[in-house]
C-alpha cells in the first residue's frame, strides 16, 4: 500500500502478511512509517493506494468489522484527565460488552493488566507515564481482541515498565491467542517477544521475514547486525 | 533591553492570533456604527424633514368647530392629515380595528378647561408591531401635541391671561399601543423595556459564546491529549461518537443554564409587569405573555444551545489544540454577531427575517425581542422547527466528516495557515 499526505509519501509500498497468533514486530528509525502503517491497519487512516485486510476484513469498506476485532494503543497515549483509571476501563468494558456477563471478567482483567493497585480509582491527571500506558494496555488486552497494535509500547518507559510490558505481551499471547503487532526501535526488545520481523525505512520494506531466517540470509550473528547491515546497505 | 522588547513585540506581531482580534476590532464597530447610525438616521430625518402623517383625533364629547377649522387650515402646512372619531367603543378597539400614525384622545371636559385657562390633558397613542431605537421615541406625536398647543396658545394670545398657562397649556401622556398582546403601555417605560431586553439579548449572546468554548475546549482536548483516536476506533459508529459528545456538551451546558433559564422568564415577567402599571382610566386588557409563546422562546433557546454546542464540537475537532480552537471561536462567533446586533438594533424587513428567523441563535434573539411585544402565532412555530431541522442537518453532516481522515486533512489546513510563526 501507498499512504501520501499531501504531496508527501509516508510509505511508499508496503506490502506484508502477518500470521494468526504471531507477535509481529515492524523495526526502523523515526519517520520510517510505522506510524502510518499502524494507523491504515487500523482504519483512522485511509490508504492512498492499494488495501489492507483484517482477518479477512477490508479495512476500509468493511472498517466496522475490523474496528470490533482489533485494539490499537496509540504511541502517544492519552489520557482523560478528570476521570479515574477504574472509571475508563469500567467505560471501555461497557462499550464492548453491554452488561453481559463478559462486562465484568473484561473489567477485572482490566484491572489485572493495569495493576495498578489502589491508584486506580485515582483521576489519571495524577498518573505517571508509565502508568497512562499501564492503563491503556489494560483497555486494549481487556477486550482480548484478535489483533493488538501497538506502537511503540515501551518508547520512553523505564527498565521495569518496559520489562513488564514485554512479560504481559508474551503472556498474551499465549494465554487468549493474541496477534500482536508491535512497532519498536528496541532491537533486544523485538528478540525477545517477537520472531517474525520487518525492517522499514523510508516508507519502503526493506527486508521481512523470520529472524533466524535473515540472520542467516545475511550472515550476521545477532540482530543488532542485521539491522546495521540492512539500513546501511541500502 | 531594546533588543528584548523588539523580539517580544515580533514574536507577538507575527502570531495571526495575537493579531486577527485587533484587526477585527475596528471592522467590528464599523458594521455596528452603520447599523445604529441607519436607525438614528431614520429618526433624525424625521425630524428634519417631517413626513405626511395621519391623525385620528378621537373624542368623547362634541369639539368646538373652532378646533376643527384651526385644524384643516394648518394641515398642510404641518403635513398632517386630520381624521376625527367619535368615542363609543373601548379606546383599543378604535386602535386595533384602524391604522393611523397616531391617535389623540381628547378626554371629556378638555375644553371645558381650557376655557377656565386651566391646564388641559390629552393621551397619545402610537401603534406598534416592532422594536427598534427609532420607533420609541414619540416625534410624531409630539408634531401633533404641539399643533394643539399652538390652537391655543393662538386663541389666548391677545388675552393678558395667567402666565403659567400660556407656558404650558398642555399636558399630554404618550401612549403605545401593541395590537398582538391588545394592550397599552406608556412610551417611557418601552423605552426601558427595549434596554431591558437590549441587556437579555447581550447577555443570550455570551451564553452562546460560553458554550461555543465549552464544547470546542472537550474536543479540542481530545485531539491535545491524543484520546481522540482511540475514541474514533471504539466499536460505536462515529456518528454516536459525535453525538455522545455534543449531548454530554449540551446537557452540562443545561445544567448550568437551567438556573439562568429560570432567572431569565423571571426577568421576562418583571419587565413586562413593570410596563403594565395601569394610568388613570384607561383600559388595560393585558395578557401578560401567554405560556404558547413563553414556549416557543424556551424550546428556540434549546436548539440554540445545542446549535452552539455543534458549532463547539466542529471548531474543536478541526483544532489540533485548546489554544488554537479559542482562537477560532472569535471568528466564527463574530460571524453570528453581526446579524445578532443588527437585529437588537434593527428590525430586519421580511425576506431577510424569514431567512433569519430561522437560523437558530439569532432566531432566539428574535424570539425573545418580539415576545414583550406579540404573542406568537403558528408562523412563529413553523421558524421553530425549521431551525430544528438546520440543526439536524448540521448533527449529519458533522457526523460524516467526524472521521481522522477528514479531520487531519482538515486540521493541518487550518493550522498551517494559523502557525506559521510558532
Ligand atoms: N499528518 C501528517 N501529515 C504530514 N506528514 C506526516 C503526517 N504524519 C506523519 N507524517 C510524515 O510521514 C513520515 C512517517 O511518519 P510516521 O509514520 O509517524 O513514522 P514513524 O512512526 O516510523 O516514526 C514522517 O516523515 C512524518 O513526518
Ligand atoms: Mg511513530
Amino acid at each position: 500500500m501507498v499512504k501520501r499526505y499531501g504531496y508527501f509519501e509516508a510509505l511508499k509500498g508496503i506490502n506484508l502478511n502477518i500470521d494468526e497468533k504471531e507477535i509481529f514486530a515492524l523495526v526502523g528509525p523515526n519517520g520510517a512509517g510505522k506510524t502510518t502503517t499502524f494507523k491504515i491497519i487500523s482504519t483512522l487512516l485511509l490508504p492512498t493506494m492499494g488495501q489492507v485486510k483484517v482477518f479477512g476484513y477490508d479495512t476500509v469498506n468493511e472498517s466496522d468489522k475490523v474496528r470490533k476485532i482489533i485494539s490499537y494503543l496509540p504511541e502517544e497515549v492519552g489520557v482523560y484527565k478528570n476521570i479515574t483509571g477504574y472509571e475508563y476501563l469500567d467505560l471501555i468494558a461497557s462499550i464492548y460488552f453491554g452488561n453481559s456477563s463478559e462486562y465484568s471478567k473484561a473489567l477485572e482483567l482490566g484491572i489485572e493488566v493495569a495493576n495498578l493497585g489502589s491508584r486506580i480509582y485515582d483521576k489519571m491527571k495524577n498518573y505517571s507515564k508509565g502508568m497512562k500506558k499501564r492503563i491503556q494496555l489494560a483497555r486494549v488486552l481487556m477486550t482480548k481482541p484478535k489483533l493488538a497494535i501497538l506502537d511503540e509500547p515501551t518508547t520512553g518507559l523505564d527498565f521495569e515498565y518496559s520489562y513488564e510490558i514485554r512479560k504481559i505481551i508474551l503472556e498474551y499471547n499465549k494465554k487468549f491467542n493474541i496477534t500482536f503487532l508491535v512497532s519498536s526501535h528496541n532491537l533486544q526488545e523485538v528478540e525477545t517477544i517477537s520472531s517474525k520481523i520487518a525492517i522499514i525505512k523510508g516508507g519502503l520494506i526493506m527486508e521481512y521475514g523470520s529472524i533466524d531466517d535473515l540472520l542467516e540470509k545475511y550472515q550476521v550473528k545477532n540482530i543488532e547486525e542485521l539491522y546495521i547491515k540492512i539500513i546501511k546497505g541500502s | 533591553m531594546r533588543k528584548l522588547i523588539k523580539k517580544e513585540i515580533l514574536d507577538l506581531i507575527r502570531d495571526p492570533r495575537i493579531i486577527l482580534p485587533f484587526i477585527f476590532a475596528p471592522i467590528i464597530f464599523l458594521v455596528l456604527g452603520g447599523i445604529a447610525s441607519q436607525s438614528v438616521q431614520s429618526t433624525v430625518s424625521e425630524i428634519v424633514e417631517p413626513s405626511l402623517i395621519k391623525v385620528n383625533i378621537i373624542y368623547e364629547e362634541k369639539i368646538p368647530q373652532d378646533f376643527i377649522n384651526y385644524l384643516q387650515n394648518v394641515s398642510e402646512k404641518e403635513k398632517v392629515i386630520i381624521y376625527f372619531t367619535q368615542k363609543e367603543k373601548d379606546i383599543s378597539n378604535i386602535l386595533k380595528e384602524t391604522d393611523y400614525d397616531v391617535y389623540i384622545l381628547i378626554p371629556k371636559g378638555f375644553f371645558e378647561k381650557i376655557e377656565r385657562k386651566e391646564t388641559g390633558e390629552i393621551y397619545t397613542f402610537s401603534k406598534t408591531t416592532e422594536f427598534r431605537l427609532g420607533s420609541i421615541t414619540g416625534i410624531k406625536e409630539i408634531r401633533v401635541v404641539r399643533i394643539i398647543e399652538n390652537y391655543i396658545k393662538e386663541k389666548y394670545i391677545n388675552s393678558t391671561e395667567i402666565l403659567n398657562f400660556i407656558s404650558r397649556p398642555l399636558n399630554y401622556y404618550s401612549l403605545v399601543y401593541l395590537p398582538s398582546k391588545n394592550l397599552l403601555v406608556s412610551s417611557q417605560s418601552l423605552s426601558s423595556l427595549f434596554f431591558g431586553i437590549f441587556i437579555a439579548s447581550i447577555i443570550i449572546l455570551s451564553l452562546g459564546a460560553i458554550i461555543m468554548q465549552i464544547s470546542s475546549t472537550s474536543t479540542a482536548i481530545e485531539n491535545e491529549y491524543k484520546t481522540l483516536e482511540i475514541l474514533l476506533l471504539l466499536p460505536i459508529s462515529r456518528f454516536k461518537i459525535f453525538l455522545a459528545k455534543l449531548i454530554g456538551t449540551f446537557i452540562v451546558s443545561m445544567i448550568g443554564l437551567s438556573l439562568f433559564l429560570i432567572g431569565f422568564v423571571f426577568y421576562l415577567y418583571l419587565l413586562f409587569f413593570s410596563v403594565t402599571q395601569p394610568t388613570q382610566n384607561l383600559p388595560f386588557i393585558s395578557i401578560a405573555i401567554d405560556p404558547f409563546s413563553l414556549a416557543l422562546l424556551i424550546a428556540s433557546f434549546v436548539i440554540s444551545l445545542l446549535f452552539m454546542a455543534s458549532l463547539g464540537v466542529i471548531i474543536g475537532a478541526l483544532s489540533n489544540d485548546v489554544r488554537l480552537a479559542n482562537t477560532l471561536i472569535g471568528p466564527v462567533f463574530i460571524l453570528l454577531f453581526f446579524p445578532a446586533f443588527y437585529i437588537i438594533i434593527l428590525t430586519p424587513s421580511s425576506p431577510i427575517k424569514d431567512i433569519l428567523m430561522s437560523i437558530p441563535f439569532l432566531q432566539t434573539l428574535i424570539f425573545s425581542k418580539e415576545i414583550l411585544l406579540t404573542n406568537f402565532k403558528i408562523t412563529h412555530l413553523i421558524y421553530l422547527i425549521n431551525s430544528l431541522l438546520i440543526i439536524l442537518v448540521l448533527i449529519y453532516i458533522i457526523g460524516r466528516i467526524f472521521s481522522l481522515e477528514t479531520l487531519l486533512n482538515l486540521q493541518n489546513k487550518i493550522s498551517r495557515r494559523f502557525k506559521k510563526r510558532i
